[in-house]
């Protein structure tokens, strides 16, 4: 668990983290900010204009259209096509000869939309584009008692109104459509480099947590070679010397007798506090952790952010060894540090433990955005949550799950009546 | 002195080992021995050094981890004031056995090399044999460890470190250094074993080398030998 705790927050991960905060800061910013900046620009370019009188509410609608985009991309389509209609009424504001281009806005709405949604809300721009277009069409072209002024007369058209109004929505709908394939462009440039970002961090992650496993078996080869080569050495050199010499001088082989004797014990010490070193478990005041504290191990992972539900099934009415339930505790303990390393803090794992007399099943399923263990190769840690029911005298088995992308861990553990059932 | 040729004088060895212990649990195993004595021990290298100038002995056992001055360099020390054809001759003691550290001991002139599990046979067998310049046990050992480690040194480029032996002598020097035992050249070459012995001490004498392992490093050293072929 020590080497958990110390590679979670790895500088990679940190650093991915940040970059995908920026990255939702922008997602939820972008529009708003295009809205705002379209409304300004606007308006301060039509108030300065003498002769007309600006039309701040057409701004307006047209700016809430674009900031509500990536928000609310139903309502801003709906909107866009209401505006089109209540101009078509005469109830909001039709564009002037030098207005005109702000209806673009919709093709400003439309690129945010097919950069941000994906599927029937990226699809459903395109009739709702196509239905703008042509009222854009109609009440730009076609001049009408309420508002004489149209395409015609401000370019000095020669051509019929309706061939106008023609021209101008299919204009207006190739310029949307365009938008909207830009926008499906940077939409696949965006996932592409996301990927790359996203695959570079998990690789240097894994580097990490490599590096970190050779330092500590670099680490334990050292020590094991500091506690127990030189007391062997000894031990081989006096016991030889000792049997060498038991004939002619049996007092002095005694004597290297007694020196083994100590040596050795000096170095069954060293080996024992050498493992709980190694193992971390040297803390021998702390209480022995327990089934018992599973859910207040659960709810201190919750605190991080992950939603965790946890069920607990079936009776015990065979109890498992002080042992066993420590191997359970870990592995939940493990799966859970696992999820929360892979999938982030805001993964959804169900954790399922189901009793009954042959013994306990564990279910851990995890899912989340980050990528996980399995998908990048050899998970870390989960060699070491096999160990653990491997000793427990059960087994473990931990798969990614392509089709939902959630990872699974399934471990047994028997108790004493179940594993002679089994046997 | 008649009573001197039928009873040849012991065999003088030193055995050097920061872990007292380890020494005197040698030293008893050296006393048992009616052709070996141990004349004394030291606890690094600067007493071996030292231990190696009062004493003469013929074999040093020189472990390689030591306070003050490691092995590798008292072998160095010890062998710069000593004649090429010894005495004395060291064998490096390790506890790892595939250790860059026994190759630099055994670049620094060390005879040859014993882990710290070996049997008393091999112990006993191998400083016998250093004693008086006949191949040791660990010989097809050592050359694997310096196949393993030379590569990871330097290339000395001069022109032809071979140029003062014979041809039959440069024969015989690249069977030494691919780790072939005298017997086996002996058959290679289709010749007595005692002619290959007088080859190889005329090679080794021309080249400043103290042993057959020397051969191998001296090969590696020289870029004589790759992946242990002789080109």
């Amino acid at each position: 668990m020590r080497l958990y705790r110390r590679t979670m927050q790895t500088p990679s991960r940190v650093l991915g983290r940040t970059t995908t905060r920026i990255l939702v800061v922008v997602r939820q910013l972008v529009a708003p900010l295009a809205g705002a900046l379209f409304f300004v620009l606007w308006f301060v370019a039509e108030y300065n204009r003498h002769g007309d009188h600006p039309s701040p509410e057409l701004f307006a609608l047209l700016a809430v259209v674009i900031a509500l985009s990536v928000w609310m991309p139903v309502v801003a389509m709906g909107l866009a096509v209401v505006v089109g209609v209540l101009q078509l009424v005469g109830l909001v504001a039709t564009p002037n000869e030098n207005t005109w281009p702000a209806e673009a806005a919709v093709a400003f709405a439309v690129f945010f939309i097919a950069v941000f949604h994906r599927g029937l809300t990226r699809s459903l721009a395109l009739p709702a584009l196509a239905v703008c277009s042509v009222l854009f069409g109609v009440v730009t072209g076609v001049p009408t008692d309420a508002r004489p002024s149209a395409w015609g007369s401000w370019t000095g058209s020669t051509g019929h109104p309706r061939q106008d109004a023609l021209l101008l929505a299919l204009g207006g709908f190739g310029v949307g459509v365009a938008a909207w394939l830009l926008g499906v462009l940077s939409a696949w440039i965006l996932s592409l480099v996301g990927r790359d970002v996203e695959r570079t961090g998990d690789e240097l992650d894994r580097i990490d947590v490599e590096l970190r496993l050779s330092e500590d078996r670099a680490r334990i080869s050292r020590d094991v070679h500091d506690a127990l080569a030189h007391s062997l050495a000894v031990i081989v050199s006096q016991a030889q010397g000792a049997a060498a010499l038991s004939a002619t001088r049996p007092a002095v082989a005694g004597e290297a007798l007694a020196t083994v004797t100590d040596v050795a014990r000096t170095a069954l010490v060293d080996v024992r506090s050498l493992v709980e070193r190694i193992t971390g478990d040297d803390d021998t005041t702390a209480p022995r952790v327990s089934l018992d504290d599973v859910p207040a191990l659960v709810e201190s992972m919750r605190q991080v952010g992950m939603g965790i539900t946890l069920a607990e099934t079936g009776d015990a009415a065979a109890p498992l060894t002080e042992a066993q339930e420590v191997a359970v505790y870990r592995i939940v303990q493990e799966s859970l540090t696992n999820a929360l390393k892979h999938a982030g803090s805001d993964a959804t794992v169900r954790v399922d433990m189901a009793r009954d007399d042959t013994g306990l099943r564990l279910e851990v399923e995890s899912s989340g955005a980050g990528p996980l263990v399995a998908s990048t190769g050899r998970g870390i840690g989960i060699a070491g949550m096999t160990e653990r029911a491997r000793l427990a005298g059960g087994w473990l088995s931990a798969v990614h799950e392509s089709g939902t992308g959630s990872f699974v861990v399934t471990a047994f553990v028997p108790t004493a009546r179940g594993g002679e059932q089994n046997a | 002195m008649p009573e001197l040729r039928t009873s040849p004088p012991s065999t003088r060895v030193l055995v050097v080992d920061d872990q007292r212990l380890f020494s005197s649990g040698m030293a008893m195993l050296l006393e048992a021995q009616p052709d070996l004595v141990c004349v004394g021990t030291a606890a690094d290298g600067r007493e071996a050094v030292e231990a190696v100038r009062r004493e003469r002995p013929d074999v040093v056992l020189m472990d390689l981890r030591m306070p003050v001055l490691g092995g590798i360099d008292a072998t160095r020390r010890i062998l710069e004031e000593a004649p090429v054809d010894g005495p004395p001759r060291v064998i490096a003691l390790t506890t790892i056995r595939r250790d860059e550290a026994v190759f630099a001991a055994l670049a620094a002139g060390a005879y040859a090399f014993l882990t710290k599990d070996a049997a008393p046979e091999v112990v006993l067998g191998t400083i016998r044999a250093a004693a008086v310049g006949a191949p040791a046990p660990t010989d097809d050992e050592a050359v694997e460890i310096v196949r393993q480690f030379a590569a990871a040194r330097g290339v000395d480029a001069s022109s032809d470190p071979l140029r003062e032996l014979t041809a039959r002598e440069a024969e015989i020097f690249h069977l030494v250094a691919r780790g072939l035992s005298n017997l086996e050249i002996a058959a290679h070459q289709f010749v007595s074993e005692a002619t290959v012995k007088s080859h190889v001490r005329s090679v080794l004498a021309k080249l400043g080398l103290r042993g057959r392992i020397q051969v191998v490093v001296f090969a590696y050293e020289h870029a004589l030998v790759q992946n242990g072929m002789t080109p």
